[in-house]
């Protein structure tokens, strides 16, 4: 009789706790390879970015699940456009995870514009581009441009591809380069470690800086003095 | 009472561990006419319905804590909005099923009369489909019980709640706050019955003191004393039987008086399991079903009583052993359990009574 109880007991609290943790596992984590293409207006200046993010296979297969509305087997534009339109409304929520500093101050994005999406049947994927537009454009001649694309809670993992994972739309003004740094070494990341566990609970980094922005690739613009 | 208590507790926990389930079969039904299916995006959309990310538990317990109330409650609201928006069947339909496990397993625990109507049986010699029949008749009082209880509280809980406020949120959060209360005295009598436990047993049962935990009497039908019983507490006493006459109290000859007399004596204790399930039914809008799963878990419990009748008619030792305790590591684990469940109902009810009062209740 016991047993029985004891048996109940454990089935319960099982379900119980898969309960308490079923939010978190209703979304897997996502993986994304990305490219960045800086947006580059006629006077050099830096106007925002077009993002190109190719996400893993199974998210796909969460986003596309009977959005073949004809049943041909392609995923036409049109059966994407409305997943490409109600992911850019959700990500703008978290600024599209597009993070630009000038001199190191946080700069602001517009509202996200000419998003697109393809799904490539041979590996699975797709592929979400857009464009992030800057609301006021940067002057790489009069200020360092830095752009960050990452996740502050790291749900979706961002990683540059390794060809050409950052481009200009046009040519910079002489002197002026765009260029990615290196990924955080693991030194580096150890460092960064480090130095968290020596700050208090309450301590946050510098300049608006978020925990998971220290551990994000940077892409930047640079022109010589 | 307590033993019962707490397993009912794990009818509640279960029930709500399928709740967010309902949003999942909702969503996993594609209509292009319907709002969009948030599974399919990147992110998690931070809007009106609650769902947010969750802190890990690690980083910091507090903002897991608020994180997870909020998608829990975001689960149980969007439950209640499918059952009210025609979903309810499926929900009703899974209360039933639960109950009805719950009731033959709650069955195979002290009380329901198990005891009563097989030393009847044997005592009197009766056939064995009059035990059953019995057995039958005092589940179906017990549902009965259940039902009246509960519905004179609500109407009466629902008539000092409609004078202030919105009845219906005011029976939800009497509910959740009644289900915590309940998780309360579940932690209390597991504490009250482990100082218990800490008593040295005296022999036999008439020097035995009833230390620190309650005993719910019943008035005795029959009108004999009702601590006549025969049985032993042993060191870790369950305490959860019903104190119900003994087999010579309805001895002789069969007769419609004498079955009624049992059934009564054996059902006018309402099923905790059962109120529980008509609190919590009602407070998800369901009572219909928690009236049906009332009858159902009674169902369920019949049969596992029929069982333990057929099995003392047919083999009087095996019966015994079946009654006999359990080990007694299994006795400290069931303790550690009764913790473990009071506490866990307790808070449940505590946090959706409270997101009951703050949350977004209006718009369910």
């Amino acid at each position: 009789m016991r047993l029985a109880r004891i048996a109940v007991l454990s089935v319960a609290t099982g379900l119980w706790l898969s309960a308490s943790t079923i939010t978190a596992w209703s979304h897997p984590h996502v993986w994304a390879d990305m490219r960045s293409q800086l947006l580059v207006a006629d006077d050099g200046k830096i106007t925002g970015v077009r993002v190109e993010w190719t996400t893993d296979k199974a998210y796909a297969q969460d986003a596309l699940d009977g959005l073949d509305t004809n049943g041909d087997g392609i995923y036409e534009p049109d059966e994407l456009e409305r997943l490409t339109e109600e992911n850019l409304k959700a990500l703008a929520e978290y600024n599209y995870f597009v993070a630009f500093r000038f001199n190191g101050e946080v700069q602001k994005n517009g509202i996200a514009k000419d998003g697109n999406q393809t799904y490539n049947a041979a590996d699975g994927r797709l592929t979400l581009t857009f464009t992030v537009p800057l609301e006021t454009p940067l002057d790489p001649k009069v200020g360092e441009v830095k752009l960050k694309v990452y996740d502050p809670e790291f749900f979706i993992d961002f990683e540059y591809v390794r060809e050409h994972p950052l481009l200009i739309s046009k040519k910079l003004t002489d002197g002026c380069v765009a260029k990615l740094l290196p990924t955080p070494s693991d030194a580096s990341i150890e460092q960064t470690r480090q130095l968290l566990s020596t700050k208090g609970k309450d301590w946050k980094p510098e300049n608006n800086e978020d925990f998971g922005g220290m551990f994000a690739q940077a892409a930047i613009v640079e022109c010589a003095k | 009472m307590k033993v019962i208590l707490l397993k009912l507790a794990l009818v509640i926990v279960l029930f709500t561990s399928f709740a967010p389930a309902f949003s999942f079969a909702d969503t996993a039904a594609v209509n292009a006419e319907q709002p969009f299916d948030k599974k399919r995006l990147l992110v998690r959309p931070r809007n009106a319905d609650g769902t947010v990310e969750v802190t890990p538990f690690l980083q910091s317990p507090v903002l897991w804590a608020r994180d997870e109330q909020q998608n829990f409650y975001g689960a149980m609201s969007r439950a209640i909005k499918d059952i009210h928006g025609g979903n309810g069947f499926a929900a009703a339909w899974t209360l039933v099923l639960l109950s009805f496990g719950y009731g033959v397993l709650h069955a195979a625990g002290p009380g329901h009369g198990k005891a009563v109507i097989s030393a009847w049986l044997l005592a009197t010699e009766n056939q064995l489909r009059r035990g059953i029949l019995v057995a039958f008749m005092s589940a179906v009082v017990q549902a009965v019980t259940a039902i009246v209880v509960v519905s004179s509280l609500l109407l009466l809980v629902g008539g000092a709640g409609t004078a202030t406020r919105n009845a219906a949120a005011f029976l939800e959060s009497a509910s959740f706050a009644l289900i915590a209360a309940m998780g309360a005295y579940l932690l209390y009598s597991a504490f009250a019955g482990h100082r218990h436990v800490a008593q040295p047993a005296t022999a036999g049962g008439q020097t035995h003191k009833h230390v620190g935990h309650v005993h719910f009497e019943i008035v005795n039908p029959i009108g004999r004393d009702s601590h006549s019983h025969d049985h032993d507490h042993g060191a870790d006493c369950d305490c959860g039987h019903a104190h119900v006459p003994t087999a010579r109290d309805v001895s002789g000859a069969w007769s419609w008086r004498k079955a009624f007399t049992l059934a009564f004596a054996v059902g006018i204790r309402p099923c905790t399991g059962a109120l529980l399930v008509l609190v919590f039914a009602n407070a998800l809008g369901l009572y219909w079903a928690g009236v049906v799963s009332t009858f159902v878990m009674a169902f369920g419990t019949f049969i596992t009583v029929s069982c333990v009748a057929a099995v003392a008619v047919y083999s009087k030792q095996l019966a015994e052993r079946l009654a006999a305790g359990d080990a007694k590591w299994l006795g400290r684990m069931g303790t550690v359990m009764r913790f473990g469940g009071g506490l866990g109902i307790m808070l449940f009810g505590a946090i959706l009574f409270m997101a009951s009062l703050y949350g977004p209740t209006g718009s369910m």
